[in-house]
């Protein structure tokens, strides 16, 4: 992989450049994609994949060190936030499909137990359904949502990406986290 | 719903939540000025308040990547992706 595409491209995001975006996408999750096969083949027991630590393998293998700033980082993070969305919405929707055709699930269950794993399945699903409502209404708002709860960001990263204090990040996640919690609890008992 | 009103919501809610529980009803009686529907949400986001909610990222994320066919083969080159 040429660290200078994937520089370029984000250099061009920086600028407005619309098709930057949709190129870098498939480039950053092949990355991701190939760094987690790497960690769950070397996987110990116990041990949890740091999501944060992920992204920025990502982004030192990817990226040209010597042609890059802090704003280029920030902007790496964003999208590969936007990619493990993705990637979790895609996996929760495969299993919600698997587990209605009652399909041999033939994915790793003993990570966790059936019954969380069902309730991570139907959180993943639910949240994103609603995060759009949420996006229309407060983009910012949804944006923490995003990084923290798909990209995994704690309240300090969120707050450096945004560029916003990790004071309004911890108050606007506290009132997403209690309005997703209301949706969802409205969901099971209409 | 609307941005306006989201704010006011959020608004309230930041500042009830500063409030110990006692004092709230007769906070929320003088900021929401008799708009019942304003403080039904604001109530229902208080009851909830608190929880947790915890990224799937970390325990999830490797497991998923793993999968066949991601998103990645949808997008051919060229493929308008993103807002």
């Amino acid at each position: 992989m040429a660290t200078g595409e994937v520089t370029l491209l984000l250099a061009d995001m920086k600028r407005g450049h619309k098709d930057a975006l949709g190129k870098l996408m498939p480039l950053v999750y092949a990355e991701l994609r190939r760094l987690a096969g790497h960690y769950l083949r070397g996987e110990r027991a116990g041990h949890t994949l740091q999501p944060t630590a992920l992204v920025n393998e990502a982004f030192l293998r990817l990226v040209d060190q010597d042609r890059t700033d802090w704003q280029h980082r920030g902007q790496f993070i964003g999208v590969a936030a936007q990619l493990m969305r993705r990637i979790l919405v895609d996996y929760a929707r495969q299993r919600a499909a698997s587990k209605r055709a009652g399909a041999a699930v033939t994915l790793d269950e003993e990570r966790l137990s059936p019954a969380d794993n069902a309730d991570r399945t139907e959180e993943i699903l639910a949240i994103e359904e609603v995060l759009d409502r949420l996006a229309e209404v407060d983009a910012q708002q949804a944006r923490i949502v995003e990084l923290r709860y798909f990209g995994g960001l704690s309240v300090e990263e969120t707050a450096g990406l945004l560029e916003i204090s990790p004071r309004t990040v911890k108050r606007d996640w506290a009132m997403a986290r209690a309005w997703l919690r209301a949706e969802l609890a409205d969901r099971k008992s209409p | 719903m609307t941005p306006e009103r989201w704010a006011s919501i959020k608004e309230i809610f930041n500042e009830a939540s500063d409030r110990p529980a006692p004092e709230r009803p007769a906070f929320l009686d003088s900021a929401c000025g008799g708009d019942e529907p304003l403080r039904g949400e604001v109530e229902r986001l208080l009851r909830q308040n608190g929880e947790s909610l915890k990224s799937p990222a970390g325990e999830l994320l490797a497991e998923a990547s793993s999968l066949a066919g991601g998103p990645a083969d949808r997008w051919a080159p060229g493929t308008l992706v993103g807002p």
